[in-house]
């Protein structure tokens, strides 16, 4: 019985240790997660979504004409 | 499997870019109901032809104001109706990215996208407008220098220093190109004493409506109801006049202008010197707006080529880039 408690609270400090080291481990993520989004911004990545513009320029009757003002 | 979108809920009008197809849908904010029933007549272009013009029994509505709600339930049914049109049903259930003002409240907030996800949406986020405007005008936001960009929409007009994909300094106003109709209206029943409806005081700002002086001052004739004889009558109305009409408006648009300037860190601010500002918004297309605020910030300020559709092309990059900008929506802890 003593045996199995000690087991048990051995491995729950084991998860927390783990979860404690995980955490640390997990600070580089935002850097990532950053270097991510600013890549995400670049005028590369932007390329697709400008082509798609131009595409809807070229089409005919594509931009409404009498559509009111404003945002 | 729902195609994700992004949509430009705009005071005026609301844009949807769907992934992967790009703008879908480009229509006025605007819906009719019948008043008895409060059945749906019309949405759009075609509920936006009948402003002013409809039997006691139909009222056309804008459902936002200054960029805010101002009836949560018609608004969400404007919404699902659009996303009906654009191949939302309850079995496809997409993504949605929401452009709003960068000053709306918490409650506001939460009426968007409340309204979203029960329009169809299977998760609504928030985006600000001045950014996703300036992803959309194709601003280097990426980089460690001052982008600034100017929105005037509909009912907001939002200016922004934006660097290294973040706002750095924000400066809004709740005042758009709704409120110049407004001044216009006022302005001829108090010195011409006739009564014009709301799009006869657009078409008069688009005709001969400027902000500076220009080259072309062409008189325009407008034709409303005579207050005190209530019958039809025609009156010239010149460019100098409707300037002086809507001086307080662009006064209040361009002080904002320059207190964002003022908030701007001094390493930024040298890059606009150089940069220039970007203006964007159906409001930004009023006459000689950009010479007005150029010359009084002593700024130069570009038209971006897309002014109209930056803010919902921005939110549509968001929406093709989901994973990697999601840590840019609004309410997201940096």
């Amino acid at each position: 019985m003593t045996l199995t408690i000690v087991i048990a609270a051995a491995a729950v400090a084991m998860v927390v240790l783990v979860a404690l080291i995980a955490r640390r481990h997990r600070t580089p993520d935002t850097v990532d997660a950053f270097r991510r989004q600013i890549d995400a911004l670049s005028p590369e990545a932007r390329r697709p979504v400008v082509d798609r513009v131009q595409e809807l320029d070229t089409r005919p009757g594509s931009r409404n004409d009498d559509a009111p003002g404003g945002g | 499997m729902a195609r994700d979108l992004a949509i430009d809920l705009g005071t005026a009008n609301t844009l949807v870019y769907m992934k992967g197809r790009g703008i879908v849908l480009n229509e006025p904010s605007v819906i009719a109901l019948n008043r008895q029933t409060g059945e749906v007549l019309a949405t759009g272009r075609e509920a936006w032809q009948m402003i002013g013009r409809t039997p006691g029994y139909i009222v056309a509505v804008r459902p936002l104001r200054g960029g805010a709600i101002t009836d949560f339930e018609i608004t969400e049914r404007m919404i699902r109706l659009l996303l009906q049109r654009v191949g939302v049903s309850r079995f496809t259930r997409p993504k949605v990215v929401i452009c709003v003002p960068s000053a709306i409240t918490e409650v506001e907030r939460r009426a968007v996208t409340d309204a979203a996800r029960r329009a169809g949406a299977a998760d609504a986020n928030l985006i600000e407008q001045p950014m996703a405007a300036a992803i959309g005008a194709d601003l280097p936001i990426d980089e460690p220098v001052g982008n600034m960009v100017i929105d005037i929409g509909g009912g907001t007009s939002e200016t922004a220093v934006i660097s290294l994909g973040g706002i750095v300094a924000l400066e809004a106003v709740r005042v758009g190109s709704f409120d110049i109709d407004a001044a216009i209206q006022n302005y001829v029943r108090r010195e011409h004493g006739i009564a014009i409806g709301e799009r006869t005081a657009e078409e008069i700002k688009v005709a001969i409506g400027s902000a500076d002086p220009t080259g072309d001052e062409n008189q325009a004739e407008v034709r409303g109801r005579d207050l005190m004889t209530g019958l039809p009558k025609t009156v010239l109305l010149t460019p100098e006049e409707i300037r002086f009409a809507i001086e307080d408006v662009v006064s209040s648009i361009v002080a904002s202008v320059i207190r964002c300037l003022a908030k701007a860190p001094p390493e930024l601010s040298q890059d606009f010197l150089v940069r220039g500002m970007y203006l964007v918004g159906g409001g930004g297309l009023l006459r000689a707006l950009s010479d007005r605020i150029q010359r009084e910030t002593k700024v130069p300020v570009k038209m971006s080529n897309v002014p109209l559709e930056a803010v919902v092309l921005g939110a549509g990059h968001v929406i093709e880039h989901y994973e990697a900008l999601k840590g840019m929506f609004m309410g997201v802890r940096r």
